[in-house]
């Protein structure tokens, strides 16, 4: 735990009543990484996130932002942080040049440059006023505020709701622009995919619960392999069976049908000298990964 | 183009402003072009009425200028023009920005809760403020053309009573949703206190074992003593009441506000 963290949040809990809406959550949230925080609406991630940015008190526990008390040294914490809410909205009647240069003033002001290059880059005409704009249009605004005074530490909840695939990969872009520059993003989501293309490390919450924090890259040596591979000469069940992390062996025919968790090299090494015609393979990918966790026997 | 908060809400109430100051000007306007009928009626009817009342509502002096003004303006209507402004823009403030998220971007900066408050309190008091010149500026002109004999110092300590009663109110149901969060506590709240104000205003007078009570009330404080009784010019001291309790109100809110849940 060192105070190089960019978040470090301990044991940090959110009663609303009898409900518990965020159960002992610990974060530890390096400098210059993508994080990806997943879990089903309804998780606690607003709830958390809202507790970083000093809107709700924690209940127990606490959290540091860069080295601030994420409550009690709200003000100095978010000199350096850029925040977007998961259901951001601004002024209707100003226009987006307005707002954005209002919370400029409020953060002492922005290099301008910076908001024009964004909104270029968006695809977004700062002259519309807020109210006329669609969805997609009032999220870039958000991600412009949030972006345009280069902070230390972006915290993005949802932040590619109503976004075209198109600007989701510029977004992106930009949140792997900011990684290279140093900075950290925590950024919330129950969208896996775009996760997986940018986190380095994921954390994943369910009911208020953190279930675990990892690098994605080991995540992938959890997963699970379905795969159905085509022989020449059709091996015995029992070698394929004795290969690491194989199991549901099926035989049909010349095909056959198996699962391997973890890693596939053992598998492939044993059944190689019968003759591989033919292989496909489900990928894993995060999503079923994360839905194995709710199944308490898997990992 | 927005410095800060207080610059931004000055913007945001600037079309109600507006709204209002031509309501009260047109208001002003009707009560002064109706002076010459007034002045030269025969007003003995309004004997009929007990002594209490006629006191309350200035009718033995209606057919003098101020004891007019008086009557049809600064006892009755403009209170509560003043009032439901000072209430609608302290209720909506800091609510609307609560309820919509506004606030928690705005949060995310390094504006403090304190700063947040304040700032919009002030731009709240200005627009009274400045309503409260709209009728100085209003009644002045337009009483000196239809030559009622009306002072300036009498004008403007009325108009300050005024500004004072939306002033008090309006940072009542400001603090009610500094507390709460809440437009609809804030507006029951405010204008429960406004109206039991009122009516304890009006038994106090009306009835004697109340009298001793009336400095209870915040309408005593504003209208039944200085220039809205007697005309006389002169600010009474016991305006400094509503100022007070104005500032109390946001003052013990801000400590409350500071360490609330934001939004839900």
């Amino acid at each position: 735990m060192s105070d190089t963290s960019a978040i470090l949040v301990s044991e940090i809990t959110k009663h609303y009543g009898d409900t518990v809406a965020v159960d002992g959550v610990s974060l530890d949230v390096p400098r210059g990484v993508v994080f990806g925080y997943l879990g089903p609406n309804g998780a606690g991630k607003t709830t958390t996130i809202r507790m970083l940015l000093g809107l709700l008190a924690p209940t127990g526990g606490a959290a540091q932002l860069l080295g601030y008390d994420s409550w009690s040294e709200r003000e100095e914490a978010h000199r350096a942080i850029g925040y977007l809410p998961g259901d951001f909205t601004a002024y209707a009647e100003l226009t987006s040049e307005e707002y954005l240069s209002y919370l400029s003033s409020l953060r002492g002001g922005v290099e301008w440059a910076n908001v024009l290059g964004l909104a270029e880059r968006l695809d977004l005409r700062l002259e519309a006023r807020f109210g006329t704009l669609s969805h997609g249009n009032r999220q870039k605004v958000g991600i412009i505020q949030a972006f345009m005074h280069r902070p230390e530490l972006l915290i993005l909840d949802e932040p590619t709701t109503g976004l075209d695939p198109l600007i989701q990969q510029e977004f992106l872009a930009m949140v792997r622009e900011a990684r290279a520059d140093g900075r950290t993003v925590f950024m919330s989501s129950h969208v896996l995919s775009e996760v997986e293309d940018s986190a380095d490390i994921v954390g994943m919450l369910s009911a208020g619960k953190l279930l675990l924090q990892k690098r994605v890259d080991s995540l992938k040596d959890l997963s699970v392999h379905h795969m159905t591979l085509t022989f020449d000469r059709l091996p015995p069940r029992e070698i394929l069976e004795r290969a690491a992390g194989v199991r549901d062996v099926v035989r049909d025919g010349s095909r056959v049908r198996l699962t391997v968790e973890g890693s596939t090299k053992e598998l492939l090494a044993v059944a190689a000298p019968f003759g591989i015609e033919s292989l496909t393979s489900v990928e894993p990918d995060l999503e079923a990964i994360f839905l194995g966790l709710y199944r308490p026997e898997v990992v | 183009m927005f410095a800060n908060v207080y610059t931004k809400t000055l913007r945001d109430l600037r079309k109600g402003f507006i709204g209002w100051t031509i309501g009260t000007v047109a208001l002003i306007g009707f009560v002064v072009v109706s002076w010459p009928f007034i002045r030269d009626m025969d007003m003995s009817f309004l004997d009929e009425y007990p002594a209490e009342m006629r006191e309350l509502f200035s009718f033995d002096a209606i057919n003098t200028g101020p004891g007019y003004l008086n009557s049809q303006l600064f006892t009755s209507m403009l209170p509560i023009m003043f009032i439901v402004y000072g209430i609608g823009a302290g209720a909506r403030l800091l609510a609307s920005e609560e309820d919509t998220r506004t606030m928690d971007v705005l949060l995310a900066t390094p504006l403090s809760r304190t700063r947040l408050m304040l700032d919009k309190a002030a731009a709240a008091a200005t627009g009274l403020v400045g309503l409260g010149l709209v009728v100085f500026l209003s009644i002045w002109a337009m009483a000196s053309l239809a030559d009622m004999g009306v002072s300036a110092r009498y004008t403007a300590g009325a108009s300050l009573a005024m500004v004072l009663l939306g002033l008090l109110y309006g940072a009542i149901a400001y603090s009610a949703t500094a507390v709460t969060g809440k437009r609809s506590v804030a507006i029951a709240v405010s204008v429960s206190l406004a109206v039991a104000g009122y009516v304890f205003y009006l038994m106090a007078a009306l009835v004697d074992a109340l009298e001793s009570w009336k400095w209870v009330t915040p309408f005593h404080h504003a209208i039944g003593v200085g220039p809205a009784i007697d005309g006389s010019a002169g600010i009474p001291l016991s305006y400094l009441w509503l100022a007070i309790g104005a500032v109390l109100a946001v003052a013990v809110s801000r400590p409350i506000f500071q360490r609330r849940d934001i939004g839900l």
